[in-house]
């Protein structure tokens, strides 16, 4: 079940890679962030912050992924912008832990 | 008089809104609990230690059937430094027959919770998230989900840290550009791994015999930039949980990535050895209420009271975390405030009652000392300066170094010239975490 032999850090991506989700149609996507705010932010916390890494620069723009979403709050708190809108994802939908 | 489909509904299945519905129910309330996760448990993530016995007085012998990991009966505070540790172990035989502190895995235990709460006539509903409550005349009548109304005479807000209703209906947080929000300053984000090891492995390592258990707390003063982070190490049965408490606004000026800090945390010379040869289950991250007095929320109103986390009744000063205790004692004074309010027929005052039954529980009390955290805990001398000052100390007095001896007066005059710390500060700080433990 386990992916890798710790004392080494695992990348990120490996880590989510053990975390269960059923992901909810883009339309319905449980976050949203209107990136035209992100051209002007003064700090990009959001990258810093979300231990999903579900924000990421790149080509010098702000691009968010909500599929990776282990559902914490902290992109709707770090960011002081107002770009970014957080919900609950619908129903069944979202992150599943087994353990937490 | 309007009748209401039900006396209460709670929103939240954790600790807190499971205290309150048991009791609620037990009394012949007509009560109804929803959760935003569709299997029961699985949203939730904490560190955790329950600490206390708290539990007892909502369901009878409780330890002896709930999904307990292991007694704890051993606890390590300490300091990490990239190369140095200090901790202080504090073990006792005593605590093998005291309910001092139970590890516990939270989507297994919340599933146990919830099911009792449904053997004790809690209507349990699942997958619905709520994030508005329904409003008429001033006073709170019930939830919306999808735009239909659920009325109930009273409702429980405990949803928990990232708590959407207390946000929507403006009981907290703070207007920042257009949107209501919790100040960074009042949260502290958790990252979680959980490893599994077995039994033996774990019993070996930590000296210990299943189904006793070790927890370990340390500021992480290793960490660069700046950057206030707390770690916790737990056993569980067959596995490890470990992760870091971070501070958002040091996080924020020291530009680090969080899953990074955990990473750094895991790899601690002092801490890998622990996870050794384990395979990571789970990665898991939520918030933490930290900001004392100022994030607590308005607790109660006409038809409400909020509870647990989402009422920021959470203890958190980045090395230690109680918020499971809190959330299970403010559900319970929830429950006797609105067990009351229903034999005054739901009279609008009788909600208020809330807060000063949480007073006369020490609840506020409690979380009002969380005011003097900044002045100590979250405090970049703490973080960053005394774990290299100890240990520079501890050095230069333990260590054979081939110098001539030196009093241990010089040597931490000379350990705090280096760190640039006045005597006073010292004393200073000494006496405030004096005060503080
Ligand atoms: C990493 C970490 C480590 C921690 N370590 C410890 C520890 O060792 N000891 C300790 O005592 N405390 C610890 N805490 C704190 C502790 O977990 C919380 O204080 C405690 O869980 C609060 O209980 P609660 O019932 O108020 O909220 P939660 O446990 O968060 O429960 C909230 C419930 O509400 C549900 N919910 C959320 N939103 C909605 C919605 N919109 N609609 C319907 N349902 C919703 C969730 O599914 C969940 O079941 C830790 C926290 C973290 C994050
Ligand atoms: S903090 Fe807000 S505005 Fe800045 S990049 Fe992130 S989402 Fe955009
Ligand atoms: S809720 Fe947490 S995990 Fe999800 S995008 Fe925001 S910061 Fe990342």
């Amino acid at each position: 079940m386990g992916v890798e032999v710790v004392i080494e850090r695992i990348e990120i991506k490996n880590r989510l890679g053990v975390v269960k989700y059923i992901t909810d149609n883009e339309k319905y996507a449980h976050i949203t962030v209107d990136t035209t705010i992100c051209e002007h932010c003064p700090h990009y916390f959001c990258t810093y912050s979300c231990p999903a890494q579900c924000f990421k620069i790149m080509g010098g723009k702000l691009v968010f992924i909500y599929e990776d979403c282990i559902e914490c709050g902290t992109c709707a708190i770090a960011c002081d912008q107002g770009a970014v809108t957080w919900h609950n994802p619908r129903g069944p939908f979202g992150v599943i832990y087994k353990e937490g | 008089m309007y009748s209401a489909d039900f006396d209460v509904i709670v929103v939240g299945g954790g600790p807190a809104g499971v205290s309150a519905a048991i009791p609620l129910a037990k009394s012949g309330m007509n009560v109804l609990l929803v959760d935003r996760a569709e299997q029961k448990g699985t949203k939730s993530v904490s560190g955790g230690v329950l600490w206390g016995n708290d539990l007892e007085k909502i369901i009878l012998d409780w330890n002896k059937e709930a999904p307990i990991e292991r007694k704890i009966i051993a606890k390590r505070i300490g300091m990490l430094t990239e190369t140095d540790q200090f901790t202080m172990d504090y073990r006792t035989k005593q605590w093998e027959n005291m309910n001092v502190g139970y590890s516990v895995l939270r989507v297994k235990f919340d599933s146990w919770l919830l099911k009792k709460a449904e053997e004790s006539g809690v209507f349990v509903i699942n997958g619905s998230p709520i994030e508005k409550l329904a409003w008429n005349n001033g006073r709170v009548t019930g939830i919306i989900e999808s735009g239909e109304v659920t009325t109930a005479n009273s409702v429980i807000v405990a949803d928990g840290a990232n708590s959407r209703i207390v946000l929507n209906e403006k009981f907290g947080g703070v207007n920042i550009k257009g949107k209501t929000e919790y100040p960074i300053e009042n949260m502290a984000l958790g990252i979680k791994e959980v490893y599994k090891l077995d039994e033996k492995t774990i019993n070996d390592r930590f000296n210990i015999t299943y189904p006793y258990g070790v927890a370990s707390e340390y500021l992480l003063g290793f960490l660069k930039n700046g950057v206030m982070g707390g770690g916790f190490l737990y056993t569980n049965k067959e596995s490890i949980s470990l992760g870091v408490v971070i501070n958002l606004p040091s996080l924020k000026k020291g530009k680090l990535y969080s899953y990074d800090i955990i990473e750094d945390y895991k790899t601690h010379p002092f801490i890998a050895p622990l996870i050794e040869g384990g395979s990571l289950v789970e990665y898991s991250a939520h918030l933490i209420p930290e900001g004392g007095p100022t994030g607590v929320p308005k607790l109660a109103g006409n038809g409400y009271l909020v509870v647990g986390d989402a009422a920021s009744l959470c203890y958190s000063n980045g090395v230690v975390i109680q918020g499971m205790n809190y959330a299970i004692r403010s559900g319970m004074v929830a429950a006797e405030t609105l067990i009351n309010a229903k034999k005054n027929n739901w009279v609008d005052k009788s909600f208020q009652e809330y807060i000063y039954r949480l007073k006369e529980n020490h609840l506020l009390e409690d979380i009002e000392m969380l005011s003097h955290v900044d002045r100590f805990s979250w405090n970049e001398r703490l973080h960053h300066t005394y774990p290299y000052l100890i240990t520079d100390i501890l050095n230069n007095f333990i260590g054979e170094h081939g110098n001539p001896k030196k009093h241990i007066r010089t040597i931490v005059k000379e350990a705090r010239k280096k760190q640039g710390i006045s005597n006073l500060t010292l004393m200073r700080d000494m006496l405030s975490w004096g005060w503080r433990l």
